[in-house]
């Protein structure tokens, strides 16, 4: 395994710390590269091709643009159209997400423009999964991955599932068959719930907040599916979820239109066509550039309050 | 992801004595046969498109066949070669495997890659090939940090254009393959016209100098001799194995034939002159007629069957 | 006492780690004095001590601190210093969380029915309709109903809703009325089950209600909440539902002129003046001294307080709510649901749903010296 990106090497460790340490424990396979998107994840696609694992770092999401090309038109295609002759197994990990007034070029959720790129996976962290048995899911298997960790979790703690339990919800874990896991969380048995909300990374821990104040608070009961792989995704739990509950809502911190939610909304409403109670709500955040002052932003970005109007809107 | 496996064994790593020339063959007449190989293979291309017998684009490289064959000469099987749009001449020189291109680019499940890549999109043991300009010498570099990761003497090599110098990927790739002693080596075959623009349009300040700027030996020759690109092919790659760090190796060359096909508005007169400098000509010029003239039908049988076994597929 | 806060400039987090103290607790330390030391995410940060003085550590090394906050606090006097810890101390004991995980409407519920949370069991979070099963399942679990009483021969008897001081009230009534007798109370908070209300029997819930009628205990109903409109809403929807009839009951020293009419199940206490034509619905609880003078029209599920004085051609919507001492001219119209301040005097009719406010203005209340 090799690790390539911006300021990874110590004293520094990289943007965000999540590589301190590191240059020193394993000399050699950790690497601070010059200011070159395209070319660090285009060395770990040849390094992939050459049977190393690589893993990329991108100091911000909202720098992705600069390595599209190799993602989509190189790493995402090689096993496909060399007829699997090779695999190419890159794991491009970024900070992305705003609300640390960062302005308009290091704030955004730029993952929606990588879903549903053939053969590329795209993977979120939240604090309710385990990063360490994520990651060793990924990297026992072959596919290129972009890996999304929202950099307002870095000083959160993990809030993992304990004795099927988070903080006395009930928690329930589900692993796809590729060892990726989906966490539903609910305050009562899911026939109590009135509704779904599907949410990934940070989004997933504002929504699990405001639903335990609302349960407790209110007796508004919904159920939380925090999803680790939002691209394909394992439609299992979430069916599980609304086929009970049969209101959802989709939030996400990316901007509006053509979102990750629209694509659950469209398969949703296919599989339960005529079973919902109510259309798949959807929330994003504003279509427009993320403003650096704090209150400006936070009129157009999902925050906690945008959140709560959202799930209200579907327990209504 | 769907893989085209019905297939019975690969049929790749066929090399054919008749197209890439048998051991012990004297080097003159090797060099000529691989060129008259992939002259007469992307002729033949042409030839099928034209007559409908073949789906989509490709890219030919008449007229600069000696490029691919004399850096071949140097390389050994840690190496690995990395093409552009425009490999042909490179895939075969490297692997000699005419039927598994020629069924590749008729779209056929015995293609090297299944039928999916086709033309541009190739794969086969020490070479691989990609469509996008510029794009594919990070992964070229990524291939050269992984042998010197491995510890082995392998080199990796990447071919370019003129027109490639446009993109940006490949001066990231210049400054880090250069920053970190990469075993890589770019090969420009600047043939002066990116599709229909003359290198004059596209290309402020001098080529060489853009290696020489990142501090990459450059190995230059305008010619479309094959012995004289052998020698500097030579001297270049055994740089690229003593000392540590990437090498550039600038071919001043020409294209003979369209850019892919039927799209070539260049002056006809200068066309017509680079004829003059066919390196197919000029080489065969050293043989005995009657050597060439064997030579040249053990080529066109060969080849013959290749399409017929193809076409038959 | 001045606090210890960590200079924060451009961190990354609202947390950080204490690493290490370096000035004991209660310790003496100098102002500038580098005190702490806290890990951030970007690097580690000195506190200085903002002033000569004693220290109090608020957060123990090793421990999460929040940035904004202070980690400590300095004081110039061991006395107060002393005297502060202790407070917190205390305060600490007080607030520590204990008990069973509920709603809020769940522990409000459980307050109302008396339900101890503890007693539901489980580890899930308990929600009102947890509260309610338990009530519920308390009364058939066997706690010892006594049976209404039998009654006077002659009279009426009637069940009383509600075991507040409302039906301290009514059975009063009732008895200087001698129009019925109550035998029976039910309420549904369970710590008065198996009490009495001056002799009356408490036979259990609301749930009883259904069960008891069919057994020919009692033939009518009588709610005897005050002052709480919903509550004698909901409860006339239950027994109406369960084909129950409503009592009346009128105190004897009421003045009813010729040509009033009464609805069911109201309750009118003494001294009450109802003028001639004044028709009234059901489910009233009128307090003492109310007078409702000439063709006053009221609605249902009314509640008032003493010294209600209204003025001829007077209507009161349903579910009016009027305080104490209120004066109301002739011709008004109190809509639907209008709530009015306790000594208002209402001069012009007021829509449904709006509340009538009263600001007192002259009458003030100073400590007597």
């Amino acid at each position: 395994m090799i690790l390539l990106g911006e300021d990874l090497v110590d004293p520094y460790g990289g943007a965000f710390k999540v590589t301190r340490g590191l240059s020193t424990d394993f000399p050699g396979r950790v690497r601070s590269t010059p200011i070159s998107e395209g070319a660090i994840v285009g060395i770990c696609a040849g390094l992939a091709l050459s049977g190393y694992r690589p893993i990329a770092e991108i100091m911000f999401g909202d720098f992705l643009t600069l390595c599209f090309d190799q993602i989509v038109n190189h790493i995402a295609k090689y096993e496909a159209m060399y007829n699997g002759k090779v695999v190419c197994p890159v794991i491009i990990r970024t900070p992305s997400g705003g609300g640390r007034g960062y302005g308009p070029t290091h704030s955004q959720s730029l993952e929606k423009h990588f879903l549903g790129v053939p053969h590329l996976r795209v993977v979120a962290s939240s604090l309710v999964h385990d990063p360490a048995a994520v990651l060793r899911a990924l990297l026992a298997q072959d596919s290129p991955v972009l890996l999304i960790e929202h950099k307002l979790l870095y000083p959160l703690h993990l809030i993992l599932p304990e004795g099927g339990r988070i903080e006395g919800d009930i928690a329930e874990q589900h692993i796809s068959s590729d060892g990726l896991p989906t966490v539903s969380i609910r305050p009562v048995p899911r026939e109590a719930c009135s509704f779904t909300v599907l949410a990934y990374g940070y989004q997933a821990e504002l929504a699990r907040r405001v639903l335990s104040r609302l349960a407790v608070e209110e007796e508004i009961f919904g159920e939380l599916v925090v999803v680790s792989q939002i691209s394909p995704l394992d439609w299992v739990p979430i069916d599980a979820s609304v086929s009970v509950t049969r209101r959802l809502l989709v939030i996400e911190e990316g901007v509006e239109g053509f979102t990750w939610g629209s694509e659950v909304a469209a398969r949703i409403s296919s599989r339960f066509f005529g079973e919902l109670r109510q259309p798949v709500v959807t929330a994003a955040s504003d279509p427009t550039v993320i403003p650096t002052s704090k209150t400006l932003e936070a009129r157009m970005l999902m925050t906690s309050g945008r959140v709560e109007r959202a799930i209200r809107q579907v327990a209504a | 992801m769907v893989f085209v496996t019905d297939v019975a064994a690969p049929l790749a790593g066929w090399v054919d004595p008749r197209l890439a020339g048998a051991s012990g063959e004297p080097r003159a007449m090797r060099l000529y046969r691989r060129m008259r190989f992939i002259r007469r293979f992307e002729e033949s291309l042409l030839e099928m498109f034209e007559r409908g017998l073949l789906n989509g684009t490709t890219h030919a490289c008449i007229g600069q066949e000696a490029d691919a064959v004399a850096v071949v000469e140097h390389l050994t099987d840690d190496d690995h070669v990395f093409s552009n749009h425009r490999c042909h001449g490179h895939f075969l020189a490297r692997t000699g495997d005419a039927l598994g291109l020629m069924a590749e680019i008729m779209g056929k499940p015995e293609g090297v890659c299944g039928g999916i890549g086709g033309s541009q999109h190739l794969c086969a043991p020490g070479f691989m090939s990609n469509g996008i300009q510029g794009g594919i010498v990070p992964s070229a570099a990524g291939i050269a940090l992984a042998k010197k990761l491995d510890g082995g003497a392998g080199l990796s090599l990447v071919f370019i254009g003129d027109g490639t110098l446009g993109e940006g990927a490949t001066y990231e790739t210049l400054n880090l393959a250069s920053l970190w002693k990469l075993p890589l080596v770019v090969v420009v075959e600047d043939n002066g016209w990116a599709q229909s623009t003359p290198s004059s349009a596209n290309m402020a300040g001098s080529m060489h100098d853009r290696f020489a700027a990142f501090g990459i030996p450059v190995f230059e020759i305008d010619s479309t001799d094959v012995e004289e690109i052998d020698t500097v092919a030579g001297h270049a790659l055994a740089q690229a194995r003593t000392w540590e760090g990437p090498v550039a190796v600038i071919i001043h060359t020409y294209r003979l034939c369209h850019h892919s096909k039927n799209d070539d508005n260049r002056p006809a007169e200068e066309v017509a002159a680079r004829w003059e400098l066919d390196p197919i000509e000029i080489h065969g010029g050293r043989i005995a007629q009657s050597s060439r003239a064997k030579i040249d039908t053990e080529v066109e049988s060969a080849l013959r069957e290749v399409i017929d076994r193809a076409l038959s597929l | 006492m001045k606090p210890v806060l960590v200079p924060t400039s451009d961190v990354n987090s609202e947390t950080g780690l204490l690493v290490a103290w370096l000035a004991g607790d209660r310790s003496e330390v100098m102002a500038g004095e580098t005190i702490a030391e806290i890990e951030t995410s970007k690097a580690i940060i000195e506190v200085p001590a903002p002033e000569a003085g004693l220290l109090l550590h608020a957060a123990s090394e090793g421990t999460e601190v929040r940035l904004n906050e202070p980690i400590a606090l300095v004081f110039t006097d061991t006395g107060m210093l002393e005297a502060y810890a202790e407070e917190q101390q205390r305060l600490r004991a007080e607030t520590a969380e204990s008990g069973p995980r509920a709603t809020a409407p769940a522990r409000r519920r459980a307050d109302e029915l008396g339900v101890d949370l503890a007693s539901i069991g489980g580890d899930s979070l308990i929600t009102v309709g947890m509260v309610e099963a338990a009530a519920a399942a308390v009364t058939t679990a066997g706690v010892e109903l006594p049976d209404p009483l039998p009654g006077i021969a002659g009279l009426p008897r009637i069940a009383l809703i509600g075991a507040g001081l409302g039906a301290t009230q009514v059975i009063d009534i009732l008895q200087a009325a001698q129009s019925g007798t109550a035998v029976a109370v039910m309420d549904d908070d369970i710590s008065c089950w198996a009490g009495e209300v001056m002799g009356v029997p408490v036979v259990g819930g609301f749930e009883q209600l259904g069960r008891r009628v069919g057994g020919g205990a009692f033939w009518a109903g009588i709610i005897t909440i005050s002052t709480s409109v919903p509550a004698r809403t909901r409860l006339r929807e239950a027994l109406e539902a369960n084909h129950i009839p409503l009592a009346n009951a009128i105190d004897p020293t009421a003045r009813i002129a010729v040509g009033v009419t009464f609805g069911t199940g109201n309750v009118v206490a003494a001294f009450c003046h109802f003028g001639v034509y004044t028709v009234v619905g059901d489910n009233n609880f009128l307090s003492a001294y109310n007078s409702y003078d000439h063709h006053n029209r009221l609605g249902s599920d009314i509640s008032t307080g003493p010294a209600c004085i209204t003025s001829g051609l007077v209507v009161l919507g349903d579910r009016v709510r009027l305080g104490t001492g209120i004066y109301v001219e002739p011709h008004i119209e109190l809509g639907d649901d209008v709530h009015v301040a306790s000594g208002a005097v209402i001069v012009a009719s007021v829509p449904k749903g709006h509340v009538v406010k009263r600001r007192v203005v002259t009458t003030a209340v100073v400590p007597r010296r």
